[in-house]
């Protein structure tokens, strides 16, 4: 458990260079213990740039080997960036020969397109939303590509009707996420997928070309649904991202507001906005923040946020809330059956009977139900090391 | 059919297919087709930040020389070979005639 003075260092840090924050920094260099400590948190959390920032402005007192350490840690992280900027070059290259049209996601994309400098945000991965028609056929071009997937599809047809994302990685460990919609579980399926692509992409250019992103509102929601269902507990580097966005970007609140309304998705985005609001202690309001401090959850929403915010949502937990979210009957069929008549090769390492996963997903359900629904926004706690990635390829 | 009167001098621009930050006190560059990030400093890092449009060498060195205050001569000397480097690198592009 990371001690309360780096934890409260850890959000000044994310918080730098962002109007109204009340974040502190520490008053003198700190002994090396704690430097260690925040060294590590920060690169975990993914802001080591804004430490690096913090620390050269003279924001953070430091001792020369403290600064030497942190240039070094963040040119690492420069390194570890445009490497995977290359990557997404040569994979742009390959789905377009292959004519898949497709989105730039979250790190790169926020980095170029939400913060004065791409190098003030890190990242670890590439993500790539893929039109449903064409999701089969870009795992396929990437595959040809040598990239293999994390896990196998349940059955034939579940990727590009209901799954979040597949990620696929190369033989160095590189990883590409492929999406089909911005959100896990029944946020997901409820994002009407269609609204992403008649949307007309922002542009940014990286080696030499244009790449399409998401339009600034749906960039915010999804940083939103990152934020609150991506991890347990919420990282710090999406809630940064919020906070830019709100307070350097031009995001339109109304169309936000209009998106998260016909997704069902405004319980997550008031709860993203509020929890960054909190955790970076930024005292400045605008419409989305006040609109976010003024949202009343109705029973079922505190019910359902509850439920997919806690560490304990399990995948098994997620697919029952899920099922409730697809629209026919049908479909609530097709996905049942996915998931309780898999291929063989999905089951290496689960339950392998069909009565043990329905038997496992329905104690899974019942110890999401008996939690209570939060008062307030999710505590963060950004030292804690041990996170819960809900959102990394599957359903 | 192009005179030998109406070729364009060699001038020298970024790659177009690298990636680059600014880092602490360099530029590193990635090119897309490379396993290796270059770290410029000094007048490499000189050149990339000039080299945002294309330039002759002779241009370039003129340009570094008011800049750092020294003759653009002893410039010349130092970047003609660097940028032979670059462009060897990937870093750099050559355009023009060579």
């Amino acid at each position: 458990m990371t001690r309360p003075e780096v934890t409260a260092h850890l959000r000044a840090v994310a918080a730098h260079g962002l109007p109204g924050s009340l974040a502190l920094f520490p008053r003198q260099p700190l002994d090396q213990h704690a430097w260690h400590e925040l060294l590590f948190r920060a690169r975990e959390q993914r802001i080591t740039p804004l430490l690096a920032q913090a620390v050269t402005t003279g924001y953070i007192p430091a001792t020369d080997p403290q600064v030497t350490e942190v240039l070094h840690l963040d040119t690492q992280a420069l390194v570890s960036v445009l490497t995977l900027e290359a990557t997404l070059l040569r994979v742009a290259e390959s789905l377009e020969r292959a004519g898949v049209p497709f989105r730039v996601l979250k790190g790169p994309a926020v980095a170029h397109l939400d913060y004065p400098d791409p190098a003030f945000r890190d990242f670890g991965d590439i993500d790539l939303l893929i039109h449903p028609n064409d999701f089969d056929r870009s795992i396929a071009v990437l595959s040809g590509q040598g990239y293999s997937r994390r896990f196998p599809e349940p059955r034939t047809g579940f990727d590009h009707r209901f799954t979040k994302s597949v990620s696929v990685s190369n033989p160095i460990g590189q990883e590409v996420d492929v999406h089909r919609t911005i959100a896990p579980g029944a946020f997901g399926l409820r994002v009407q997928v269609e609204m992403l692509w008649t949307a007309p992409p922002a542009q940014f250019a990286l080696g030499g070309r244009s790449f399409g992103a998401l339009g600034s509102a749906e960039r915010f929601i999804h940083a939103c649904y990152h934020g609150v269902l991506g991890n347990a507990p919420p990282r710090l580097v999406p809630q940064r991202d919020i906070a830019q966005m709100l307070l350097h970007g031009s995001v339109d609140p109304d169309r936000v507001l209009s998106l998260a309304a016909a997704w069902r998705g405004e319980p997550v985005v008031a709860r993203a906005i509020t929890a960054a609001w909190s955790t970076l202690r930024l005292t400045d309001v605008v419409s989305l923040s006040a609109w976010a401090t003024r949202y009343t959850l109705g029973a079922r929403e505190k019910r359902e946020l509850a439920r997919a915010t806690s560490p304990g949502y399990s995948y098994a937990a997620q697919a029952v809330d899920s099922v409730r979210a697809i629209g026919t009957a049908r479909e609530r069929l097709a996905y049942v059956s996915a998931l309780a008549f898999p291929r063989r090769s999905y089951l290496s390492g689960r339950h392998s009977g069909f009565t043990s996963r329905v038997r496992h997903a329905v104690s899974e359900l019942r110890a999401a139900r008996a939690l209570r629904p939060a008062a307030e926004p999710a505590t963060v706690d950004a030292g804690r090391s041990a996170h819960v990635d809900s959102s990394k390829g599957e359903p | 059919m192009s005179r030998r009167g109406d070729e364009l001098p060699v001038q020298y621009c970024r790659a177009t297919r690298v990636v680059w930050r600014l880092g602490h006190g360099s530029v590193l560059v990635l090119p897309v087709s490379g396993d290796h990030v270059h770290a410029l400093t000094g007048a490499a890092e000189g050149l990339w930040q000039l080299l945002v449009e294309p330039l002759t060498v002779q241009q370039a060195a003129s340009r570094l020389a008011e800049f750092y205050d020294v003759s653009s001569g002893e410039v010349l000397r130092e970047i003609a070979p660097l940028l032979d480097e670059l462009v060897g690198r990937g870093v750099l592009e050559r355009k023009g005639s060579a």
